[in-house]
């Protein structure tokens, strides 16, 4: 069937609906997207993975401790 | 932000649909490819028309501007009201004046690709739609444009 017909030979078949079948513009597009959707999927699968290193469960704990170096307190005790 | 086939099906419409227009400007100016000739008396008579008219110029300098944001995710609420009335332009000629099936097929998947991008966006659009609005001129608080970049 004509409407489905598909071609490897550089033309576009202006009377098949096939997606395969492309024009220059398509092409590209469809090159552009299908490397920045490989590209952001390649980077989500490797932020997940580093990300997944960190312990989320740990609790962050600050303990505050007084500055050694203060300047106003090495002033009153000389 | 949703599912993933919701991340990954947005991600390939507005790159797909950023692509297509960014190098169908680009071709205008810069011939990479023949440019498309119109099968049709109607279309070819239009596209002469808005030709001599410089509208033609000015669609693709659209196709160009609002492709690069597509692409580049930069304003893209913007990006699409600036590219409607190219996309609709280019649904109506494809789609009810070509007779080519191809044609037809490429006119009704920009506009699909279009209004799904409207679609995953229209949060952004909800502020247009209210029935009454009182007038919020740009120059009466210039500055406020800074908290929108």
């Amino acid at each position: 069937m004509s409407l489905f017909s598909f071609k490897l030979d550089g033309e576009v078949d202006w009377y098949s609906i096939n997606p395969l079948e492309m024009t220059n513009f398509e092409r590209t597009a469809t090159i552009v997207a299908l490397v920045y959707l490989v590209a952001t999927i390649v980077y989500d699968i490797v932020k997940k993975k580093r990300l997944s290193g960190l312990d989320k469960k740990k609790a962050l704990i600050y303990t505050p401790s007084p500055l050694e170096d203060y300047p106003a307190q090495k002033k009153s005790e000389s | 932000m949703g599912s993933v086939w919701e991340r990954y099906g947005l991600l390939w419409v507005r790159i797909y649909l950023g692509a297509f227009n960014f190098f169908s400007g680009l071709n205008y100016f810069i011939h990479i490819w023949p440019q498309p000739q119109a099968a049709d008396s109607v279309t070819g008579r239009y596209v002469e028309a808005s030709m001599e008219a410089g509208l033609f110029t000015m669609a693709k300098v659209i196709e160009l501007v609002t492709g690069f944001l597509l692409l580049t995710n930069i304003a893209v609420p913007f990006a699409l009201v600036m590219l409607m009335p190219v996309t609709v332009t280019i649904f109506i000629m494809n789609t009810f004046q070509s007779y080519l099936p191809h044609v037809k097929a490429s006119g009704i998947r920009n506009f699909l690709f279009h209004i799904i991008l409207l679609g995953a966006y229209a949060g952004h659009y909800y502020p247009m739609l209210k029935l009454r609005s009182e007038p919020s001129p740009f120059w009466r608080k210039p500055s406020a444009l800074k908290d929108f970049l």
